[in-house]
């Protein structure tokens, strides 16, 4: 329900104004709708690129486990794990998309030093090695793009729910006021014309008046 | 030849006949699931280490500790029942799954992993005994864990202390297992030149030197790292040229081994398949010894050499049927060693 306003010539053009405002910002607001959109479909596409990247990973890297497992034996997979304690670092960068903060992460890169003895380690648990290393490079990528993902959608929803607040409820609310301060106005104009009128007739009748009794 | 080994052979024959048949693994390959391989499993050597193994763990960790159960249990025997010069052949060769134990103890320690985490990184595979690897987990550190080695009298002890002493200055994990690799095989090669059982240990030593150096030069090729940090000596086909041509140009320079027990790898055609060429290329040696020889040292490297292959064969069909695996695939990975 719209607020009640003083009809007064100000607010009228206070609120036509205001209306105009409303429906550059609908405006602005739908077209940055529109390009979140695009660059949310755009990613869609990353993302589910970057999904299968991750399924194919993931099971290379634990076919490559589940070999290293029976050539090289359980003991050998445990006991070069505790020589690798080695932390992955993930970079983020926040970038800027039409007014929304999302992350930039980008992949991680493993450092390629030998911690253990290459000498008689099994071949097959480097490999197992290298493909989680790919594992986790899919992840964060996966990581990355779903969070963007994400954000954008939150940003779409919030964008769109502005919109409609415009265009349904602020926009229709300033016409409405709009159109009873003017009703108000053009009452108060067609009353000042009727009293206009009346004081006219009746200066006129009492100018009348004192000719005929003098006469 | 010895005829130390007249004994011991007729002995490993006879272990070898209560082993794991062609038709056996081929059962194992057929069966349907997981159960029905442990089904296969219980009939065969592994059933009584699988029995007990039941009982403090199921599914594939259970298979583990049978099939390591069971290596153990016959490599106790065999150093049980051998004395002379198969009973120090056999613990020479025991001496790379120490040198594993010790290094996985280094790692776990550098770590600062738990008692419980050091013993699960163990296989007790070697020669150290049950009580002496259990002291060393329950070590303070790697100082008194070389402290309890010295004590144990073992092979390495000497070189394991040096290393060890050398860490607690330099905090370099990476130099200890160098130093306690170089060790080994320096240990190995000096005992199979000064042993009685004739030539075919030394050259099986340094068949095996070749083949780490082969595998070694591959893992750091186009690593920068300097080459001969990481060259075994007491090799003898591969050189340190051939080392070097390897780590320059990787999978490539095999083509170039042309000669020598190792010249099937000039014909592989994937590094994935390296690996498995050289587990052939040894053991199709290996045969042409044992069965050149009946009373000779080979046999007992054919034996201890199978047995790590079965082993292996074991835990990939566990694992195979485990997760369902498609039978053609692990024909395919079994393929890869034959």
């Amino acid at each position: 329900m719209a607020e009640s306003v003083a009809p007064t010539r100000s607010n009228l053009l206070q609120r036509r104004d205001q209306l105009k405002l409303a429906g550059r910002g609908a405006d602005l607001l739908k077209r940055k709708r529109d390009a979140l959109i695009a660059e949310f479909f755009d990613l869609v596409k990353v993302s589910l690129e970057a999904r299968r990247e991750l399924q194919r990973a993931s099971r290379d890297a634990y076919f490559a486990l589940f070999l290293a497992n029976a050539w090289d034996g359980p003991s050998g997979v445990k006991s070069l794990a505790l020589a690798n304690d080695q932390a992955v670092g993930v970079d983020i960068k926040v970038e800027n998309l039409f007014g929304v903060k999302v992350p930039e992460v980008q992949t991680p890169t493993f450092d390629d030093s030998l911690p253990f003895s290459p000498i008689g380690v099994g071949g097959r648990t480097l490999e197992a090695a290298e493909e989680f290393r790919n594992l986790t490079r899919a992840i964060v990528r996966v990581a990355a793009t779903e969070t963007r993902l994400r954000r954008i959608g939150e940003e779409i929803k919030k964008t769109n729910r502005r919109v409609n607040a415009l265009e349904q409820l602020v926009i229709p609310g300033i016409n409405y006021q709009i159109r009873s301060i003017r009703s108000v106005l053009d009452q108060r104009a067609l009353e000042e014309v009727t009293v206009l009128k009346k004081i006219k007739a009746k200066l006129e009748s009492n100018e009348k008046e004192p000719a005929s009794s003098s006469a | 030849m010895s005829s130390d080994f007249g004994y011991v052979n007729a002995r490993i024959r006879g272990m070898s006949a209560r082993g794991l048949s062609d038709d056996v693994l081929q059962a194992a390959v057929d069966s349907a699931d997981f159960r029905a391989f442990t089904d296969v499993v219980g009939q065969t050597v592994y059933g009584s280490a699988y029995d007990e193994a039941k009982a403090v763990a199921s599914g594939l960790q259970a298979v583990d500790n049978a099939v390591s159960r069971h290596v153990q249990d016959v490599t106790g025997r065999l150093m049980r029942f051998s004395d002379g010069a198969p009973h120090e052949v056999v613990a020479t060769l025991l001496l790379k799954n120490d040198t594993d134990d010790l290094k996985s103890l280094a790692r776990s320690m550098h770590a600062g992993g738990s008692a419980e985490g050091v013993r699960e990184a163990l296989s007790g595979l070697g020669t150290i005994r049950p009580q002496v690897l259990e002291r060393l987990a329950e070590a303070a550190d790697l100082q008194a864990a070389a402290q309890v080695l010295a004590i144990a009298k073992h092979p390495l002890a000497a070189s394991f202390a040096r290393a060890v002493r050398r860490y607690a200055s330099d905090g370099d994990l990476l130099r200890v297992e160098l130093d306690l690799d170089r060790a080994l095989y320096d240990t190995m090669a000096q005992r199979a030149a000064k042993t009685s059982v004739g030539p075919d240990f030394a050259a099986y030593v340094a068949l095996n030197i070749d083949a780490t150096n082969v595998l070694t030069a591959l893992k750091i090729t186009g690593k920068g790292l300097d080459a001969e940090t990481y060259f075994l000596e007491h090799g003898q086909h591969v050189s340190r040229r051939v080392f070097d041509a390897i780590v320059d140009d990787g999978f490539a320079a095999l083509s170039r081994m042309t000669t020598g027990p190792l010249a099937s790898l000039s014909k592989v055609e994937s590094a994935a398949e390296v690996e498995g060429a050289i587990r052939t290329a040894i053991r199709l040696w290996l045969r042409k010894r044992a069965q050149g020889d009946p009373l000779g040292v080979g046999v007992v490297l054919r034996f201890l050499q199978d047995k790590a292959d079965e082993a292996a064969k074991m835990r990939l069909l566990a694992r195979g049927k485990y997760y369902g695996v498609a039978r053609e695939r692990l024909v395919q990975e079994l393929g890869h060693d034959a």
